[in-house]
């Protein structure tokens, strides 16, 4: 049977994840086990679980450990798709962090304290955050600081307040600091005016001069102590870290995209007409997970939610992932739809250590389940960013096993609106050229036109 | 409410003057960035926790009186 370690998990001597065959499993090492039975015996890890804030776990045999000397091997619910922090949009960072905050009231209030802050230890189910690592809580000692107050506002503090009072886009920062933003970085790019407000003077720019003063001290040179500091203490920092937080609004709503909604081409018997053909091609495959490329504000993830799939609904224009997080953070079902703000023609890479801490987009997909819907998209790729229809075509299959393709014809008038301002040098950008590329790699199972528009839905299938 | 705030007023000054004004240098290698870090908390702990204890006196007398003027007058 395969056991194998999952790469991002090496960093915490309290334990580390595997999976054994599909089963993803944690092993616990005996210098966690105190922290771990603390948890449990607190109640604390019950009131987390029971308020839908940690993601449950049991423990199985110790026969089951990937390694000897384990303490205890727990068995975690899986989340259907792991998305990274610089993937989500504004809200769902600000969510993520709230529920930090939530968690680490709660250890306080049971005695504990989280270790770890990082943005990468929540997940989220659809819309919903929830903490994933069962081994960031330690039991709290009287009088020591909290020691991931630095590590909370590089991660999320530090890039909320970009996003929000200087640039959404600033985003990507995150990115490329994958142990969150420097808080230096953070204090030169806000505004002066931040220097007025209590929480940014503190957190941010305070903290940041803090760090530089006393990392620049020199070995041997006196340094006064530090004051013990109170659980009263932490709770103060954490509270005006959630009212900083909780106050803070996106900015960048006003993109090209945010209410393409309103502005399609098509008039609402074309829509209802395309409406119809999806759905119907959905529920004859009945996936039970779809990844919604241009996925916009959501109205086909909406569909295919409809339809039964989980949906992953990437989109690169932050406005309307922002709208997609709205809208499905108010559904029924808030955990069916998963908005990520994902630029398609740069998607994420393999990062970190070794190139294998974090994976590429393409490799966190189950593309063996998955399909792909590709709708009013190929354009986009195709003459926006000059991507051959082949290659997209062979991106899709790495995320999917079986997409649906919309074919939007050069004669289109969104085609015709992104070559009003450049030469037409896309001379194999033909139906023709699309269903060879298609035939090359997949099986063309159907093709339907929505009603007049001149658009094709492709269904593609693995070819045999 | 007014202690507090001047109390506030006076932490923050003194953290405005203990850090140093000048701009700090780019991160470098070789550093500890937690020492700072919990120099800052040690210094504004005390305040915010003040505040969130302030808070909580505040919301328990207001619920006492609102249980008294319910009692009283229905």
């Amino acid at each position: 049977m395969t056991v194998a370690r999952v790469v991002s998990s090496f960093r915490d001597p309290s334990g580390f994840l595997f999976t054994r065959h599909v089963t993803l499993l944690r092993q616990v090492q005996p210098l966690y086990a105190p922290h771990y039975e603390k948890l449990k015996s607190s109640g604390l890890n019950d009131a987390l679980v029971a308020q839908r804030l940690l993601v449950p776990h049991e423990e199985v045999p110790l026969e089951q450990a990937a390694a000897p000397g384990a303490a205890y091997v727990l068995r975690p619910v899986r989340i259907p798709f792991v998305s990274l922090p610089y993937e989500w949009c504004f809200s769902q960072l600000r969510a993520a962090a709230l529920l930090t905050l939530r968690v680490q009231q709660l250890a306080l209030e049971h005695g504990m304290v989280l270790k770890d802050a990082s943005a990468f230890n929540v997940q989220f189910r659809g819309t919903e955050p929830v903490f994933v690592d069962t081994l960031s809580f330690e039991q709290r000692v009287e009088g020591d600081a909290w020691i991931a107050y630095r590590q909370f506002c590089q991660h999320v503090l530090g890039p909320l307040a970009l996003q929000a009072l200087v640039d959404v886009r600033l985003r990507d920062l995150s990115r490329s600091h994958l142990d969150g933003v420097p808080l230096d970085l953070v204090s030169r790019l806000l505004p002066r005016r931040t220097w007025l407000r209590p929480w940014s003077m503190l957190h941010l720019h305070l903290h940041a001069r803090s760090i530089a003063r006393f990392a620049s001290t020199r070995i041997g040179a006196a340094v006064p102590a530090v004051r013990s500091i109170s659980t009263k203490g932490i709770e103060g920092i954490v509270a005006h870290l959630r009212g900083a937080i909780e106050s803070m609004k996106c900015n960048g709503g006003n993109t090209e995209w945010g209410d393409y909604e309103e502005q399609l081409g098509y008039d609402s018997g074309e829509r209802a007409a395309k409406h119809t053909a999806v759905a119907g091609l959905l529920r004859g495959l009945a996936p039970s997970l779809v990844i919604d490329l241009g996925a916009n504000a959501g109205e086909y993830s909406r569909i295919a939610q409809e339809c039964g799939a989980r949906v992953i609904a990437v989109d690169g224009d932050p406005a309307a992932v922002e709208r997609a997080y709205a809208r499905f953070t108010a559904a029924a079902d808030p955990t069916a739809v998963l908005p990520l703000w994902i630029d398609l023609a740069n998607p994420s890479p393999a990062q970190g250590w070794a190139h294998g801490e974090w994976p590429a987009l393409t490799e966190r997909t189950q593309a063996d389940v998955v399909l792909a819907l590709a709708l009013a998209l190929i354009h986009h790729l195709a003459i926006g960013n000059n991507v051959p229809i082949p290659a997209v075509l062979d991106f899709l299959m790495r995320l999917g096993r079986r997409a649906i393709v919309e074919w939007v014809p050069k004669d289109d008038p969104q085609v015709k609106r992104l070559l009003s301002s450049r030469a037409d040098i896309f001379t194999g950008y033909s139906e023709e050229r699309f269903r060879e590329a298609a035939e090359a790699r997949f099986r063309i199972a159907s093709r339907t036109p929505i009603a007049s528009t001149g658009r094709v839905l492709y269904l593609l299938e693995p070819s045999a | 409410m007014s202690i507090s705030a001047r109390t506030v007023g006076f932490r923050v000054l003194f953290v405005l003057v203990a850090s140093h004004l000048p701009a700090p240098p780019a991160a470098q290698a070789y550093i500890d960035p937690l020492s700072g870090s919990v120099r800052l908390q040690a210094l504004i702990a005390s305040v915010l926790g003040a505040l969130v204890s302030i808070k909580q006196v505040g919301t328990a007398v207001r619920t006492f009186f609102a249980r008294i003027r319910t009692r009283l007058f229905g």
